[in-house]
C-alpha cells in the first residue's frame, strides 16, 4: 500500500451525506474532524490515483499534513471566517508560515513568518509588497514566488477561480484568495463555483435538491412508465447484471453466454444453464472462502505464538545496556512480525467480505435470470424504446450540470487509472521469476491470471459504456454530443491500452507457465530434490556435496521461503561442507 | 522537490511515520485535538533543530519517550533502518556472486546473519 493511500485511510469513515458521523465517545468534534479531512484532501487533491511514497516525501507533504495537524483548530478550509485569534496564537506558538510548505528544514529559509489577512484583493497585494518587498520570496512547495508572480497569479485566479489550487498555500494565501473571490461574488449576488466551496457545501449540494434554484424538479422516466414498460426495465437492469457477472467468471460456459446474450439467442435451457453458472461459482467462491477461514486461523496461531507476555527475562528492567539493546531489538523485530500478520489478516478478511458480497449478488440474480427470457418474449421495438429511456435516464443522472465533455473527462480519469493499477499490479514483481520459488511461482500465475480476467472485465464494461453513451448522443443537444463523442474516443483510446496490457500479460504468463513447467519437469525427473531459485543452482552444481548438506538442512526442518533465505541457507551448508573437510 | 538521500528526504521521511501513528490514534478517537496539535507542534519543533542525519534517531526517540503515541513511529524507523542494512547486504552479496567471489560472499552472508541474530 502506498503512503498515500495509507495516509487517506486513516480519515474518519464518512456517512454517505459527506459528514463526519458524530458520536458522543467521539474525542475529535465533527467540526475538527471535518477540517481535517478537507486539509487531507486538499493536500493530496492535486494528485489522482496513489501515490508512492518516494514522491509524497519529495514533495514535503508529510510536512503540510503535520503542520495542518498543528494549526488543526485556526485552519480555514475554504473560505470560512476565520477567528484572528486563533490565527495568531497558531503563527506566534513556535510554527512558521513557510513551513507549512516542507521548507524550514532548509537552514537558508527565512526565519520571518508571514500570514496574510486581508479583505480585499488590493489590500492582499499591499501586504505580499509590504512581506516581500521587490526583491524578497515566498517559498512554496514547488518554487519560490517574487511579489509581482504572486500578484499575478492572483489576478489570473480572479478570472478563472477553477485555479485556485496553483496558488500557494505558504501563509494562508490559497485559503485568503479563496475567501476574497467568495465575498467578492456573493456581494455581486453571483453563484458560488465548485472550486471555492467548502467540502461540507459540496456535500450537501450531492444530496439535497437547492432550493430556489428556479429549476423544477421533472418525473424521471422511469416514473412515467407503464407497468408493462416497467417489467421491460426491471428485466433489462437484471439482463445487465448478469451479463457484467458472466464478464467476471472465467470459464467457456459464461463467455458463451454473454455472447448469446448480446446476440439475443437465448431459449429457456439458456436460462437454467446462466443459473447453473452462477451456482458453479457461488460453490468456488464457498471453497475459496473455506480455504482463506483456515489461513485466517493459521495466522492467528502465529500471532499468539509471537505475542510472548512479559516477563522478567524479557522486560528491561535490571538488564545491561547491551542486553536492553538486543531485547529492543527482538521488540522491534517480534512487533513488525505480528504487524505483518495481522495487515495479512485484515486483508483477508476484507476478501472474505467482498466474496460473501459476491455470492450474495449471485445468489440474487440466480433468482433474476428469468428475466433474459422475459425480455425475448417482449416486442423488440419496445424493449428498445424502454432501453434508450433508462440510458438517457442514467446519463441524466450521472451528468447533473455537467457536460457531455466533463462527464467522460471523469470516465477517461478512472480509465487511465485502472490502466495504470493493472500494469503495475501485474508487473511489478515480473523482473525476478527465476529468484522465485515454486509456490511463488505458482501463486504469480494465479495472480497473473487473476489480473488478466479482472482487465478483461473491466473491457467488457467499458464496452458496455461506449454503448450506452452511443445511444445517449442520440437524444441530446448538438453541443452535448461533440462532448460524448470525445468522451467515446477517450474510452476506446482506454479499451485498446487495456487490451494492449493484457495481450503483454499473456505473453508474461507463458513466461511463468514455463518456468512453472520447467521446474516441475526437473523435479519429476529427480534432477533437483529441492526447489531452489534457479539463479542459485550453478553455485550449488559447482560444489558437489554441498546439495547432501541442503537436504539434511531441509530434513531437519529448515523451510526457506525467499531467495535471502535460500542464499543463507547455502551459504550455511557451504560453511559447514567447508569445515568439515579443513 | 526535495532531493532523495538527503536530511531533509530523511527527516519528511520520519514526519510521514509520525503523520501516520497520529492519524493512527485520530482514526481510533484516541486523541484530543489539544493533545493533536501540541504533538503536532512538538515534532515540527524538534525535527526542524536537526541539522545531521546521524541526530534523526535521537530526536525520534525522544519523542517517542515524551508521547508514547509516537511508538510505532520509531519501530517503523528501525524496521527501516533494518530494512536498508538487509538490502545493501544482499546487494553487495548479489555483486561478489557476480564476480565470482564465492567465498567472500558467504562470509558476508553468514555475517550478516550472525548480526541479526
Amino acid at each position: 500500500m502506498t503512503a498515500q493511500a495509507e495516509l487517506l485511510q486513516q480519515i474518519p469513515a464518512k456517512e454517505s451525506g459527506g459528514e463526519v458521523q458524530a458520536t458522543p465517545e467521539a474525542i475529535l468534534d465533527s467540526e475538527t474532524q471535518q477540517q481535517l479531512d478537507a486539509t487531507l484532501n486538499e493536500i493530496f487533491g492535486g494528485v489522482s490515483g496513489e501515490v508512492p511514497e518516494q514522491q509524497i516525501l519529495q514533495e514535503g507533504k508529510a510536512t503540510e499534513v503535520i503542520d495542518a495537524l498543528a494549526r488543526l483548530e485556526a485552519f480555514d478550509t475554504a473560505g470560512e471566517p476565520q477567528d484572528v485569534s486563533k490565527t495568531e496564537a497558531a503563527t506566534t506558538s513556535g510554527e512558521s508560515a513557510i513551513e507549512q510548505e516542507g521548507e524550514a528544514v532548509e537552514s537558508q529559509a527565512p526565519e520571518t513568518e508571514i500570514q496574510f489577512m486581508a479583505e480585499t484583493l488590493p489590500e492582499l497585494y499591499e501586504q505580499i509588497d509590504s512581506a516581500l518587498g521587490s526583491t524578497g520570496v515566498l517559498k512554496g512547495t514547488q518554487k519560490e514566488y517574487t511579489a509581482a508572480e504572486l500578484k499575478q497569479l492572483i489576478a489570473e485566479v480572479h478570472d478563472d477561480p477553477s485555479r485556485i489550487r496553483e496558488i500557494t498555500r505558504a501563509g494562508g494565501l490559497r485559503s485568503q484568495v479563496r475567501r476574497i473571490l467568495r465575498t467578492e461574488l456573493a456581494l455581486e449576488g453571483k453563484e458560488i463555483p465548485g472550486a471555492l466551496k467548502t467540502e461540507s457545501e459540496l456535500a450537501q449540494e450531492s444530496n439535497q435538491p437547492v432550493e430556489g434554484s428556479g429549476k423544477e424538479q421533472e418525473p424521471s422516466n422511469q416514473e412515467l412508465l407503464t407497468p408493462e414498460q416497467q417489467r421491460i426495465a426491471d428485466a433489462i437492469k437484471s439482463r445487465d447484471e448478469i451479463k457484467v457477472a458472466l464478464g467476471e467468471i472465467d470459464s467457456d460456459d459464461a463467455r458463451e453466454y454473454l455472447h448469446d446474450i448480446d446476440a439475443g439467442e437465448l431459449t429457456s435451457a439458456h436460462v437454467e444453464a446462466v443459473r447453473d453458472v452462477f451456482r458453479i461459482e457461488v460453490a468456488n467462491i464457498q471453497a475459496a472462502i473455506a480455504e482463506k477461514k483456515r489461513s485466517i486461523e493459521l495466522i492467528n496461531l502465529d500471532i499468539s505464538e509471537a505475542s510472548v507476555p512479559a516477563t522478567a527475562e524479557n522486560t528491561m528492567a535490571g538488564k545491561s545496556p547491551e542486553e536492553r539493546a538486543k531485547l529492543h531489538k527482538e521488540n522491534i523485530a517480534r512487533e513488525k512480525q505480528i504487524n505483518a500478520l495481522r495487515q495479512k489478516r485484515e486483508k483477508i478478511e476484507t476478501e472474505i467480505a467482498d466474496l460473501e458480497q459476491r455470492i450474495s449478488k449471485l445468489n440474487q440474480l440466480i433468482n433474476d435470470a428469468g428475466a433474459i427470457e422475459v425480455l425475448r418474449n417482449m416486442d423488440p421495438q419496445e424493449v428498445a424504446k424502454v432501453e434508450e429511456l433508462l440510458v438517457e435516464e442514467e446519463m441524466q443522472k450521472a451528468q447533473g450540470e455537467k457536460t457531455g465533455e466533463e462527464l467522460t473527462e471523469a470516465q477517461q480519469e478512472a480509465t487511465e487509472g485502472v490502466e495504470q493499477t493493472q500494469r503495475e499490479k501485474l508487473f511489478a514483481e515480473a523482473k525476478n521469476i527465476e529468484n522465485f520459488t515454486l509456490d511463488e511461482l505458482k501463486a504469480e500465475r494465479a495472480r497473473a491470471e487473476t489480473m488478466i480476467r479482472i482487465t478483461e472485465g473491466s473491457i467488457a464494461l467499458m464496452k458496455m459504456t461506449v454503448k450506452a453513451l452511443e445511444m445517449a448522443s442520440s437524444s441530446v443537444d448538438d453541443e452535448a454530443k461533440v462532448g460524448l463523442e470525445k468522451g467515446i474516443e477517450r474510452i476506446n483510446a482506454g479499451i485498446d491500452l487495456l487490451t494492449e496490457i493484457v495481450e503483454e500479460a499473456k505473453d508474461y504468463l507463458d513466461v511463468v507457465n514455463g518456468e512453472i513447467n520447467r521446474r516441475e519437469n526437473a523435479l519429476k525427473e529427480g534432477e533437483k530434490k529441492l526447489d531452489i531459485p534457479a539463479a542459485l543452482n550453478e553455485m550449488v552444481d559447482r560444489y558437489p556435496g554441498l546439495m547432501d548438506i541442503l537436504e539434511q538442512r531441509v530434513q531437519e526442518g529448515r523451510k526457506p521461503q525467499t531467495f535471502l533465505e535460500w542464499l543463507s541457507l547455502i551459504f550455511e551448508s557451504f560453511l559447514a561442507q567447508s569445515s568439515k573437510e579443513d | 522537490m526535495i532531493e532523495k538521500g538527503t536530511l531533509r528526504y530523511e527527516i519528511e521521511r520520519i514526519r510521514l511515520y509520525i503523520t501516520q501513528a497520529l492519524l493512527d490514534r485520530v482514526q481510533g478517537k484516541e486523541i484530543s485535538r489539544e493533545d493533536l496539535q501540541i504533538i503536532a507542534r512538538d515534532v515540527l519543533d524538534m525535527t526542524n533543530k536537526i541539522t545531521d542525519k546521524s541526530q534523526i534517531d535521537s530526536v525520534l526517540d525522544s519523542l517517542a519517550k515524551k508521547y508514547p503515541v509516537l511508538e510505532p513511529a520509531l519501530v517503523k524507523q528501525l524496521s527501516y533502518e533494518e530494512d536498508q542494512l538487509r538490502a545493501a547486504a544482499a546487494s553487495k552479496v548479489t555483486e561478489l556472486l557476480k564476480q565470482g567471489k564465492i567465498e567472500e560472499a558467504g562470509m558476508l552472508a553468514h555475517k550478516y546473519n550472525e548480526q541479526r541474530i
